[in-house]
């Protein structure tokens, strides 16, 4: 069903909401999700747009990260955000996906990717509706990954979502989206918030706000991250620090933001990151590396600490 | 993948205006290869990861794989069947054969609709570019260098043909 406005899509019943379908179309082809009623939103002009406005860049769920990447806007206004979509997946790709399917991509763990044919030597996990998780088998809960490059930049910002839920639309933070989303998406498979994501918006820099993005891939063009960081310093508000592709949701480094607004130097923001992450990451067993590896990458962040001299300038 | 419902798509099709009834979850690809005829763009992966399938979307490079048939409606797609012919190949076809830039071929008409997607935009592009463009297509025989020095030389043709 090809839906043109918000008002259509209310009368949907229990249906999948398709952005550009990139994540979604590898789960249906290996059967890892069996979604029967799928909505397409390529055709809802109000998804679209790139605009700035008195206090907010607003984003529109349906812009694909290749516009997103490009945008003059974004890249002024927004740059971790533009690099974000600028690194995600290939050109190809890149040209389909959309900001909202981005945010709402499926949790991902090397058990559950698989084909249908890989995944029935197993027990059921969470996410296909089994009660196991076979990375962590005493864990209660689903520890898949979420790999959203953008959600870790629009967590740096501080962005939020407007949403249309129970025929109610609001603004809820992104943040609040990703864990409901990513509490939801552990369940199983084809759990799904019920609700529709229609646009994002982003607080306009002040004089001297600086951000950045960065990832780390095996071969960045097909493999999803090892990890991401975004970082954003300056202006008038706290310094904020977020790194993603390490746990079921991006993880906020609130003790690393407090130390950069501090004015500490590379070595000891670097250590905190890697102490705050050694606490709240949950790594868990990946196709490329093993979780200590992915551990030495907290280091990374230091990368991104450059970004603080441009404020000195 | 099996869906109950069909769907009336139109796409603009290397120039032609035709007409597919489809299934809600199929796939560009599956139209193109099944019911258009299309067999240039390859069936890789199926995932969107090996860049075989690529064909070019409204001006844009996209795994066809990738792509739900509904979702092209009303929409320009160009194919490697498209663009060139035995006797009077595009540029970039002529190119690659230049180059030695194939061997199997199975990876060549995706690198192909990916290079000319980038052509198109821009039509002088630095091997950055060139790399950056092609870095969603796998070859796993020829190897890249050939390939980066067809696109090269490709541009240089397409350049001498603008400058007369």
């Amino acid at each position: 069903m090809v839906v043109r406005t918000i008002e259509e899509t209310l009368k949907v019943q229990a249906g999948t909401f398709v952005g550009g379908g990139t994540d979604l179309m590898p789960l249906l082809k290996n059967h890892a999700r069996n979604d029967k009623n799928l909505v397409f939103l390529n055709r809802m002009e109000e998804l679209k747009g790139i605009r700035k406005e008195t206090d907010y860049l607003y984003l529109g769920a349906g812009e694909t990260l290749y516009d997103l990447s490009v945008h003059p806007l974004v890249q002024k206004l927004a740059p971790a955000i533009a690099q974000a979509a600028g690194m995600t997946a290939s050109p190809q790709i890149r040209n389909i996906a959309t900001l909202g399917g981005n945010i709402m991509q499926d949790r991902r763990c090397i058990y559950f990717n698989q084909s249908q044919f890989w995944r029935k030597g197993l027990e059921r996990c969470f996410k296909t509706g089994g009660n196991i998780c076979h990375q962590i088998p005493n864990s209660p809960v689903c520890r898949a990954i979420y790999y959203s490059d953008v959600a870790t930049a629009l967590l740096a910002y501080e962005a939020e979502v407007e949403c249309v839920e129970n025929k109610i639309r609001s603004w809820i933070p992104v943040q609040k989206l990703v864990h409901r989303h990513s509490q939801v998406n552990g369940l199983a498979c084809d759990c799904h918030l019920p609700l529709l994501v229609v646009r994002f918006r982003v607080p306009l820099p002040a004089e001297g706000e600086q951000s950045v993005f960065n990832k780390y891939a095996m071969r960045s063009t097909i493999d999803f991250p090892l990890i991401n960081f975004a970082l954003r310093v300056g202006g008038d508000r706290p310094a904020r620090a977020v790194a993603g592709a390490v746990a079921p949701e991006p993880v906020l480094l609130e003790e690393t933001g407090k130390l950069l607004d501090a004015g500490s130097d590379t070595n000891t923001v670097t250590a905190a990151c890697e102490e705050e992450l050694n606490r709240l990451a949950l790594p868990i067993r990946e196709a490329c590396i093993p979780p200590a590896m992915k551990r030495m990458l907290y280091q990374q962040f230091r990368e991104l600490l450059d970004v603080r001299a441009k404020n000195r300038m | 993948m099996k869906n109950e419902k069909n769907n009336e798509i139109t796409l603009f099709l290397n120039g032609s205006e035709q007409r597919f009834c489809v299934e809600t979850d199929e796939t560009l690809l599956h139209v193109l290869r099944k019911r258009a005829g299309l067999t240039g763009a390859k069936k890789g992966c199926d995932l969107g990861e090996c860049g075989a399938c690529t064909v070019i979307l409204d001006g844009r490079a996209v795994n066809s794989c990738c792509v739900f048939a509904v979702q092209a409606d009303g929409k320009h797609v160009e194919t490697i069947e498209g663009i060139g012919t035995a006797e009077h190949p595009h540029p970039l076809q002529q190119a690659f054969v230049n180059a030695g830039a194939i061997q199997c071929g199975f990876c060549t008409p995706g690198m192909i609709m990916a290079a000319k997607a980038l052509l198109d935009r821009n039509p002088r592009p630095s091997r950055e570019e060139i790399r950056q463009a092609l870095s969603g297509n796998l070859c796993r025989c020829t190897g890249y260098e050939r390939i980066e020095q067809a696109v090269m030389m490709a541009v240089e043709i397409i350049s001498g043909y603008a400058e007369r």
